[in-house]
Formats: C-alpha cells, structure tokens, sequence
C-alpha cells in the first residue's frame, strides 16, 4: 500500500509546482495590467480634468476680460440738444474712458410716466461725418440723433445709454 | 491625488492671476476717478462777442486743482435760440497751479450757425476735459447776455424786443404818386433833402427774449417831432412791392424771431384808418430828429414801442 501512495504523492507534488509555477507568471502579468490600467485611468482622469479646468479657466477669464473691459468704458454726455429742429434729439457723447470700440448697443430715454427705447442709433464725428466703424475710440467724440415722433412734453428726462459692453451711462435734459 | 492637486493648483493659480488682472484695473478706475475728482478748474473774466458766424469768447482760466488738465473741447449753447456750436480744437494744457488768459487775439472762437443776422442773445458755455469733467463757465442756470455787434460799420442797437439796424437807413423818392423810384436800394444816409415827397427805409430784426413772433399793424410810424419853426411829421409804414408800388391798402408784416426784414415808411395817414397820402418832408434846413412808434402783437401780448431812432438833416 505504501508503495502504491508514492507515485501519488510524487504526481501531487509535480501538480503543485505545476500549479506553483503558473502562479509566479501571473503576478507579473496581473502587476503590469494592474498598473497599466492605473495609468491609463489616471491619464484618463488627467485629461478629463484638464480640460474641465481649461474650460473652467476659459470661461473665467472671458468673464474677467469682459467685466475689465466694462470697468474702463467711460462715456460723457457732452451736450443733449431736444427741438432743434422740431423733435429731434441730438446726444453729443465724449469716450474719456481707457478702451477703444466703445459701441452703443440701446438708448432710453424716459421720465416718471413714459419710457421709449431706441436701438444701436448712428454714430456721427462731430463735423456730421458718419463714423464708418460705428464706434468712439479713446478720446474721440461723436453724436447720435433720435427721431422722436411726436413731440416731448415740457420738464426733464433721463437719458440711459447702453454700451455693447453692457455699461451704463446716464444724463438728464429738459424738452 | 496627484493629479486633483496639480489640477487644483493650475486652476488656483490662473484664478489668482485674472483675479490680480481685475483688481489691477479697478485700482486704475479708482485712480481715474479720483484724478478725475480733483480736478478744479476756475474761470473768470468771461465775455462774449460775436464776429461773424463766430462767438469769440474771451476768458480767464486757472487751473486750482492738484493734477494737470487738459482742456479739449469748449461749447456756447445760445441759450435764446438753442443752436449751440463748439471747439473741439482748444487744446489747453494746464499745470497745476497754472493760470492762461485767452483775451485779444488769443480769444476762442466757436462757431455757431445763424448767427450772421445779429440779435441779442444769451449765451452759456462750458469745457469739457480729457477726464470727462464738463466746466461751465457760468452759473449753470444763467447765461450771460450779449448785445451782438456786427463786425462792421455802425452799431446796431437793440431796443425792447426789436434790433435797428442805422447802417442800413435809406430814403426812396417817388416816380409816381404811388410808385417808389428807386426801391429797395434808395439812398443810404442821414442827410435828406427838404420839401421833397420821400418814403424812409430801415432793417429791424426781432430779437425778442422769449422767441415770440412780432406782428407790426398799420399804427406804426416813423415820426419826426417838430419844434419852433420846424414842423412835426410822420410816415406812416407801408407795404411795398417788388417794383417799388406802394400798397394802397396795409397787411400785418410779420417778423419771426431772429428774423430781420426792410420796412418802410412812407404815409402821412394810417392805412388802417385812411388813404394813403404821400410823405413830404418839410422845407427847413436843419436837423431833425425820428423816433420808431411801433405798434402791434409780440407772440400773443399787445406790443407798441416808442423808440428814438436816427437824426436826418434837412437841406
């Protein structure tokens, strides 16, 4: 009987190595897609999260861009002239601020009961020269004329002017 | 964790930056502003005048602020007729401290269309700088009044509501009884001859404050007070027409504002009252003085003024 259970133990062993052996090569393989998958992963997560960051970034940066470009828009009204002639409305304006294409995207003009809004009017130098970019650069100043169709009843009015930029400038007049 | 940080940073770090880029130009706005602020300018020693199509302004400008200013553009608003004009060439530079006469020839001009008829007027001004401060140059509810000279020839004087215009005081004699000789032309001058039946002439501009219309009706005369020896007279006005034919009968002459026009004086009766009857000046060799006796509506109040006119010589 003893004789009998040696093969046995020997066949058991040769199994065991066997089995042993395998082992060992599927460690290094199992260790190398483990990695490989880690990285891939984390490139994976790299690149998603750059890209959510740049577009993070992008997006602030246009919003500070912007509201910069706001903060150095400045606009006088040099002079509102209201009937002369009969129902026009002539807004004299002055770009003292610290950036160019300044564009004037609505005007309205109101008082406690009534409100008209008029949309991107044309801008003219002040010889009457339409200004061809439609824009005041620093320093320059040009006029817009509305046409009111009826005439203004008599006391003050505010003027609001809206720049492209989404400033907003103010002035008063009397009709 | 490598990564959240690196990404993290990255996002911190740009955030940082347009942060710092915003409030760099906040701090400039608030710099601007507050330059802007102290900006004081002080004008004194202000008087209008006109030359031509041209109010010529001359003034005294300091500069009593802390920062240097520069003056880029100066607006009159003619505060009578609302037409406005401006200078957008001054260029004046200003230290602190710094005060600039712009009298005489250094006077600054503005031209404002409409204004070669000459009136009266009242005028308002104001600066504007390169910072965007606007400086008027009077109170900002009063305007000064001026008396517009021409830039020529005799002074025209404004009575009341009507500008008269003695460069222009002329004499028309008679072709016929009822027909002018020489109209519109006449003769300039003071100096009429006596015993002669003659018509007289003058420009009047309406340069009334308020910009009403003035309507003159047939009471108004040009008369000529008499005193010993020399006999009172009056020419009434009259209507004339192109070839010099005088109206028999009178329509109202209007005169809008800024508005000048010739009428002439010509009837020893009022037309409104009774036929017309030639003027005929009176056989005296002396001089003689006219008066204006305007009568009419100015807008939709009565009007009738007496105003003392030029002096004619009689030989």
């Amino acid at each position: 009987m003893m004789v009998e259970t040696m093969p046995n133990a020997h066949v058991l062993r040769k199994i065991s190595k066997t089995i042993f052996n395998r082992r060992a090569v599927s460690n290094t393989i199992s260790a190398t897609i483990l990695t490989g998958a880690v990285i891939a992963l984390s490139l994976a997560v790299f690149s998603w999260s750059q890209s959510r960051s740049s577009d993070y970034n992008r997006e602030y940066s246009e919003t500070v861009e912007a509201e910069t470009a706001r903060l150095k828009e400045k606009l006088v009204f040099e002079y509102v002239s209201y009937g002369n002639p009969s129902d026009d409305l002539a807004v004299y304006l002055f770009n003292c601020g610290t950036i160019n294409d300044l564009k004037i995207k609505s005007v309205y003009i109101s008082n406690t009961t009534w409100l008209r809004a008029f949309s991107t009017p044309t801008l003219h130098f002040l010889n009457g020269a339409q200004i061809p970019d439609q824009d005041l650069d620093i320093g320059e100043e040009g006029y817009f004329t509305l046409l009111l169709s009826s005439s203004l009843s008599s006391g003050y009015y505010n003027i609001q002017v809206v720049t492209e930029r989404g400033a907003t400038f103010g002035s008063n007049f009397m009709a | 964790m490598l990564i959240i940080f690196m990404v993290a940073t990255n996002v911190l770090l740009w955030t940082f930056l347009r942060n710092a880029e915003y409030n760099r130009a906040v701090m400039e706005r608030t710099e601007e502003e507050a330059q802007r602020s102290s900006e004081k300018i002080a004008v004194s020693h202000v008087n209008y005048s006109v030359q031509g199509g041209y109010v010529r302004v001359e003034l005294k400008v300091a500069n009593e602020g802390p920062v240097p200013v520069q003056i880029t553009t100066l607006w009159v608003l003619d505060r009578v007729t609302q037409k406005h004009g401006y200078n957008d060439m001054v260029n004046i530079n200003l230290r602190a401290g710094q005060t600039l006469n712009f009298t005489g020839s250094s006077a600054l001009l503005v031209p404002i269309e409409g204004l070669e008829y000459g009136f009266s007027s009242e005028f308002s001004a104001w600066f504007v700088t390169a910072r965007g401060n606007l400086i008027p140059l009077e109170d900002r509810f009063t305007g000064t009044k001026v008396i517009i000279q021409p830039s020529g020839g005799y002074p025209k004087v404004v009575i009341g509501a009507l500008m008269l215009d003695f460069d222009t005081f002329r004499h028309f004699t008679y072709a016929s009884d009822a027909q002018l000789a020489n109209y519109p032309t006449g003769t300039l001058g003071f100096n009429i001859p006596k015993q002669t039946y003659l018509a007289f002439g003058c420009y009047l501009t309406n340069v009334d404050t308020m910009n009403r219309t003035m309507i003159i009706d047939s009471h108004s005369l040009l008369w000529q007070p008499g005193r010993p020896g020399v006999p009172e007279g009056a020419a009434f006005v009259v209507n004339v027409n192109a070839d010099g034919t005088i109206n028999g009968a009178y329509s109202q002459i209007t005169l809008k504002h800024g508005e000048t026009k010739m009428f002439v004086f010509a009837s020893v009766n009022d037309l409104g009252l009774a036929a017309f009857k030639r003027y005929g000046t009176p056989n005296v060799v002396t001089t003689v003085a006219t008066n204006l006796l305007i009568h009419g509506t100015l807008g939709s109040s009565p009007y009738a003024q007496n105003i003392p006119f030029v002096s004619i010589f009689l030989s």
